[in-house]
C-alpha cells in the first residue's frame, strides 16, 4: 500500500474541491465536541479504509485522496509510517494500552489511546498552539495502522506502561 | 461526566445533558469557591455516590460541614459533608508537583478498585504557560479515568482552574479535553454569593446561585435568567 495523493489540500474547509468519496457522503463535523473525537467525516473515511483494506489488501485512490483532503500534510507521512510498520500498541496486564510510534528520524513518540495526545513537537505546535491540524502524523498513523491491522503488539508491565505514558516530549523526528 | 456536578448543584433533573460523558472544567477567579464546589461534588449523594479521589497541590484546611448556625437543612442539593458514608468513599491526595501528580494519575489504573470520580483542584498551580503541559495533564486525566479490565464507565472528571489562567495558551489547550465548563462568578456587592453557569456542548447553559454560610457551608439554588452573558469571558482568555 502506498499513498499517491495530490498536494494542496489543507483541511476540510472547501468541499467544492472534495474527492469523489467525500462528495458522496454525509459529512457533518461534530463541532464543540472534544477534539479527541474525530469529526464524523474522518471516522467514516477510516471505516471505509478499513473495509477496503480487509477486502482487497489495498486502499483505493479515492480514499487516499480523501485522507489527504481531510488530514492535509499529515496524510502522506502517516502512510509512510504505516508502510514501515512504525506503530506499536503496548498493553499492560490490566488492559491499559498506549501507542509508540517510531518517527522518521528514529525517535520514539507516545500517543495516548483515550484521547488525542502525542509527545511530538508538531502536536504541541501545529495542533495545540496554532490549531492548523486535527492531529499529528503519529496519531494519524495510529488510526491508519488500526484500520489496516498494521499495529505491532508489545506486552509491558503496569510500571512500564506508566513510564511510557509519562514519557517526555521529544524533539522533532 | 457532569453527573457528579449535577448531584452537587441539585438539579433534580438528570436529563440528557447530565448524562453526557464529558469532563467538566470548573473556572473562576480567586475566592470563587472552586474547591468547595469540587468537594461538594465529591461528597454529593451521601453513601451512594461513587468512590472519589480528590487531588490538590496542598492540603485542605477543612472539609465542608453542616454546622452553620443558620443551617435549616435545605441546601438545594446533596452536600454530604456530614454523612460519614460519604466521607468514607473520599480519598484525599496532595501531590506537590506536576511530576508527582502525573505519577499518581499514571498509577491509578493499576489499583484494584479505581475511583469513579476524579477531582483535580488547582490546575493553575501545576501548570506553567506551555500548552503542551496543560494538554498532557488533561490527557493523563482522561487516561486515568478510563478503567481497564471489565467494561465499566470511565470515571467522572472535574478539574478546577483559577482565572485568569497562567498563560493565554492554557485554557484553549484544556478546552480540547474538557468540553463542559462550569463558570463561577462572584455576585457584585454581595459577599459570599456566586453565580454558577454550566455549559455543555449542544445544550443551553444552566445556572445556579451559590451562597457560603458563616462556616463555609455551601448552599445552592437554581437561578433563572439571561442576565449573565459571560462578562468574564475576557478574563478567561487573559
Amino acid at each position: 500500500m502506498r499513498a499517491v495523493a495530490s498536494p494542496g489540500a489543507k483541511g476540510a474547509c472547501c468541499y467544492g474541491d472534495a474527492p469523489s468519496w467525500l462528495r458522496g457522503h454525509s459529512h457533518e463535523v461534530r463541532a464543540n465536541e472534544m477534539d479527541s473525537t474525530l469529526p464524523a467525516v474522518a471516522e467514516e473515511l477510516l471505516k471505509e479504509i478499513k473495509k477496503a483494506f480487509q477486502e482487497t489488501s489495498h486502499v483505493p485512490d479515492d480514499l487516499l485522496l480523501g485522507l489527504k483532503f481531510i488530514f492535509g500534510p499529515s496524510a502522506v507521512p502517516a502512510l509512510d509510517l504505516v508502510d514501515h510498520r512504525s506503530v506499536t500498541q503496548v498493553m499492560s496486564p490490566s488492559g491499559r494500552t498506549a501507542y509508540q510510534v517510531l518517527g522518521s528520524s528514529g525517535k520514539l513518540y507516545t500517543c495516548y489511546s483515550s484521547c488525542h495526545f502525542c509527545t511530538c513537537p508538531a502536536f504541541g505546535f501545529t495542533v495545540l498552539q496554532k490549531s492548523e491540524s486535527l492531529l499529528c502524523k503519529h496519531i494519524l498513523a495510529v488510526y491508519l495502522s488500526q484500520a489496516m491491522g498494521a499495529c505491532q503488539k508489545l506486552s509491558v508491565s503496569e510500571e512500564q506502561l506508566t513510564s511510557i505514558l509519562l514519557a517526555e516530549e521529544e524533539d522533532e523526528g | 461526566m457532569t453527573a457528579a456536578l449535577e448531584r452537587a448543584l441539585g438539579s433534580g433533573t438528570a436529563g440528557e445533558a447530565a448524562a453526557m460523558p464529558v469532563p467538566v472544567l470548573v473556572l473562576g477567579p480567586a475566592g470563587s469557591g472552586r474547591t468547595a464546589l469540587l468537594l461538594r461534588a465529591a461528597l454529593a449523594g451521601g453513601g451512594d455516590g461513587p468512590r472519589a479521589l480528590f487531588l490538590a497541590p496542598s492540603a485542605l484546611p477543612r472539609l465542608p460541614g453542616g454546622d452553620d448556625d443558620d443551617d435549616d437543612g435545605d441546601d438545594g442539593g446533596g452536600g454530604g459533608g456530614n454523612d460519614p458514608r460519604a466521607l468514607q468513599r473520599l480519598e484525599l491526595r496532595y501531590p506537590p508537583s506536576l511530576g508527582a501528580l502525573c505519577w499518581d494519575l499514571g498509577a491509578l489504573a493499576a489499583r484494584p478498585r479505581p475511583p469513579g470520580l476524579l477531582l483535580l483542584d488547582g490546575l493553575e498551580r501545576y501548570l506553567g504557560g506551555a500548552p503542551g503541559a496543560a494538554a498532557r495533564l488533561a490527557a493523563l486525566l482522561l487516561e486515568a479515568a478510563r478503567s481497564p479490565g471489565p467494561p465499566r464507565p470511565p470515571a467522572q472528571i472535574l478539574a478546577s482552574l483559577r482565572l485568569p489562567p497562567p498563560s493565554p495558551h492554557v485554557l484553549p489547550a484544556l478546552r480540547r479535553y474538557f468540553p463542559a465548563e462550569c463558570r463561577l462568578r462572584p455576585v457584585p456587592g454581595t459577599p459570599l454569593r456566586l453565580r454558577a453557569r454550566l455549559t455543555l456542548p449542544g445544550a443551553p447553559p444552566r445556572r445556579w446561585l451559590l451562597r457560603f454560610g458563616p462556616r463555609g457551608r455551601l448552599r445552592v439554588a437554581p437561578a433563572d435568567g439571561d442576565e449573565d452573558t459571560d462578562p468574564d469571558e475576557d478574563e478567561a482568555r487573559g
